[in-house]
């Protein structure tokens, strides 16, 4: 009986991959059909999305405002969990050539599905649509949209991590602005510490803060030849050098659960005011802002030698296997998306950057920044990101081997040295 | 050619009904069993994500790879010790539960507290662990809230490497009783009294009662939720998921999730698949191990 258990169990893992391996062929045709009866009535095309709460709620209603303000096309709009549970679903999707037409993918993600031709090159469209601009998108923003000269994604949800801080809190302490430097930060939150309160929290099932510490260091994502770390050297052990410190000195939050959910039990801690400084999205700032009692204060990233922004978010991108038909609707919803009052109503709704001029000069979001004043914070940040290559493994490697480490590092007692020596070890397999 | 082992029409037709018969059960078995159980193997054996085209064949390499890997030897024994907990103390707790609600003393408080051990059976696992998430936090949650108020130090719960898996085993433990308290008490009911009568009327210790007469009846029973039980345990998936992510440090990371992260978080399906083939492996063994175990030690009727 048992036996058969573990049979069906082994079945039932298989059968994703099955139904997507043995559906592949079809998949696009039957999609393609459903599309090609438009005439009798709009065009329905498929988008997914990665929003939850009042963020979500927002993509819904700029997606209603887009089914009501035309009869051409109708976006039927699908939340499909956070980046990583839909990245999950697309790629089950994807096996099944069962694809929506439009997907909010996580940058990082976009790499894959282009390597294997999935996406639909959006040039031709932008070329020939004189209402559409390319060069108006900050050039920034574009560096998850080129694929061998192809147009595969356009900015939609871009942001990067920045530091939120208790304002009240800090104040009390003595500190009547935002650290600048990892010194100040290190003092501040040490200065806000104090029964049940903790300086700073960090997000250990997420390496992107690590990573954003590392970076201000002086370090790289990638080396020079993209085939290891770029932070086999103090960068790297510098940012878990500073938050053992801060945990020696008791000020040192870690919120508990791994991944995305560690994030939003870091966000709901902050606005309990359980502690004082923590780094998140910039896309959090409306939301952090809202629902805390206390005056939220948003500042860049402290830098240690140098400031600095990696990327992060979302892009839309398209894919292949539909009809023309479905392809300019497509198209029609995609430029709807980026354009600068839409884009300028999602940043101002979120945090999110703003991604061309237009959407930074629109009113919307102009009278959003007089509500809120940390609103552009990310736009400053422009300056100073960093590119990050399309690679495959960089899922794996960012929670499997960096996250992995520094919490070998934080919980585990590993030296700094070690954990970024093992990080530079395993990540040189990868590409062995 | 007719032999001796012709068959007559008739004969052969009760034959045909017989596979005609049998054939929608086969045919099930064969798509949603066989196949997908030589899938897996052969599946095993590729490279390549999910979406790729054409998976290179590489061999053993997604084993070697798996059976190299300190992680990996990690979530093995996570899913041992995870397995061995849950089912020892399930087991035990259900027992003396269940005979402690069988007593014929306290009717009103025994349906109370049977109502109250049950009823986590029926929620889902998912809102379960939510709930837990909260209770268990180390640093805000209700149960460190409680400790301190009884003068006790806080427990790490999920936060620490050292007791996450045992935090999670008691989760699934708290949520599992009820339905296998039932299933013991059921059978305790059916223990006929004449031999308890006997039993009595020989002035036996009750101890020695339960040991001796309580238990060897029951064994059927506890040889069979032990091994539902033991299914349950190896395919852990929602509280992983939700409570640990298979954090901190790997701690919790059990083969089902293991599993699950490869093939669709990492894009590795051909690593996936080898760990579900040292599942399948890992299963079999456990399961033949125990039904030899039970042979000797189980008493039918």
């Amino acid at each position: 009986m048992k036996r058969l258990f573990a049979i069906l169990l082994s079945c039932a893992m298989c059968a994703a991959l099955l139904a997507g391996c043995s559906g592949g062929k079809s998949g696009g045709d039957a999609a393609a059909g459903n599309g090609g009866g438009g005439s009798d009535g709009p065009v329905k095309i498929e988008f997914w999305h990665s929003m939850g709460s009042s963020t979500g709620e927002l993509v819904q209603e700029i997606v209603d405002e887009f089914n009501a303000s035309q009869s051409e096309v109708y976006v039927d709009c699908i939340y499909q969990g956070d980046y990583t549970t839909a990245g999950t679903k697309l790629q089950a999707a994807a096996a099944g050539g069962n694809t929506p037409n439009v997907v909010q993918v996580e940058i990082t993600r976009v790499g894959m599905y282009a390597s294997q031709d999935m996406l639909l090159d959006l040039m031709p469209f932008a070329e020939n649509d004189p209402e559409f601009d390319l060069d108006a998108m900050y050039p920034g923003v574009m560096d998850f949209s080129y694929y061998n000269d192809q147009l595969i994604s356009l900015p939609n949800g871009r942001s990067v991590p920045v530091m939120y801080y208790n304002v009240d809190a800090l104040k009390a302490a003595g500190f009547g602005k935002a650290p600048e430097t990892w010194d100040e930060f290190l003092a501040a939150s040490e200065a806000v510490t104090k029964d049940g309160v903790y300086g700073y929290g960090a997000p250990l099932g997420d390496s992107w803060y690590y990573l954003a510490l590392m970076l201000t260091a002086g370090g790289q994502i990638y080396n020079d030849e993209g085939n290891n770390i770029g932070f086999h050297d103090e960068s790297g052990v510098k940012p878990l050098q500073l938050w053992r410190d801060m945990m020696d000195k008791g000020c040192l939050y870690i919120p508990e659960g791994d991944d995305y959910a560690s994030n939003s039990a870091l966000r709901n801690a902050f606005m309990a005011g359980v502690c004082a400084i923590t780094m998140q999205s910039s896309a959090q700032y409306r939301s952090l802002v809202d629902n805390s009692e206390f005056e939220v204060g948003v500042a860049y990233i402290p830098k240690d030698v140098t400031y600095a922004a990696i990327p992060g978010g979302s892009n839309l991108v398209a894919f292949t296997g539909k009809s023309d038909v479905e392809n300019e609707a497509t198209w029609k919803f995609i430029k709807y998306m980026c354009s600068g009052d839409v884009a300028g109503k999602y940043a101002a709704g979120t945090g999110y950057l703003p991604t061309s001029d237009a959407a930074l000069n629109s009113a919307v979001y102009q009278e959003m920044l007089d509500k809120y004043p940390y609103l552009d914070i990310a736009v400053g940040q422009l300056d100073y990101y960093v590119e990050m290559p399309f690679d495959e493994a960089y899922t794996e490697i960012k929670d499997n081997v960096v996250g992995k480490y520094v919490q070998e590092c934080i919980i585990g007692g590993m030296s700094p040295e070690d954990a970024v020596e093992h990080m530079y070890e395993e990540t040189g397999k990868f590409y062995s | 050619m007719r032999g001796t082992t012709a068959l007559s029409k008739t004969e052969r037709q009760e034959r045909l009904k017989g596979y005609l018969l049998a054939a929608p059960a086969v045919v099930l078995l064969f798509i949603f069993t066989v196949y997908p159980l030589c899938y897996l193997i052969y599946r095993s054996l590729f490279g390549g994500n999910l979406i790729t085209k054409d998976p290179k064949f590489v061999g053993l390499e997604n084993y070697t790879s798996l059976l190299e890997s300190k992680d990996f030897h990690q979530v093995l024994s996570n899913t041992l010790i995870y397995t061995a907990v849950t089912v020892v103390l399930t087991m035990v707790l259900a027992v003396v539960i269940a005979a402690w609600l069988n007593s014929k003393k306290n009717r009103r408080l025994n349906e109370l507290v049977q109502t109250c051990i049950f009823t986590p059976h029926i929620i889902s696992m998912v809102s379960v662990s939510t709930l837990f998430l909260w209770l268990m936090d180390s640093k805000n949650g209700l149960l460190n809230i409680l400790l301190n108020a009884l003068g006790f130090e806080s427990f790490p719960f999920l936060a620490s490497p050292d007791t996450a898996l045992f935090s999670v085993a008691l989760v699934t433990i708290w949520k599992g009783l009820g339905y296998y308290v039932l299933l013991i008490m059921a059978a305790l009911q059916n223990i006929p009294t004449s031999v308890y009568e006997a039993a009595e009327m020989d002035d036996t210790p009750a101890l020695k009662t339960f040991f001796k007469i309580t238990l060897p009846m029951i064994s059927p029973t506890i040889l069979f939720t032990s091994v539902v039980a033991t299914i349950a345990s190896f395919k852990v998936f929602d509280s992983i998921s939700v409570m640990t992510g298979g954090g901190p440090l790997n701690s919790t990371n059990t083969l089902v999730y293991y599993i699950y992260e490869y093939a669709f978080r990492y894009g590795k399906p051909g690593q996936a698949c080898a760990a579900g083939v040292i599942l399948l492996v890992f299963v079999c063994v456990i399961t033949y191990v125990q039904f030899q175990v039970s042979k000797t030690r189980v008493h039918y009727q």
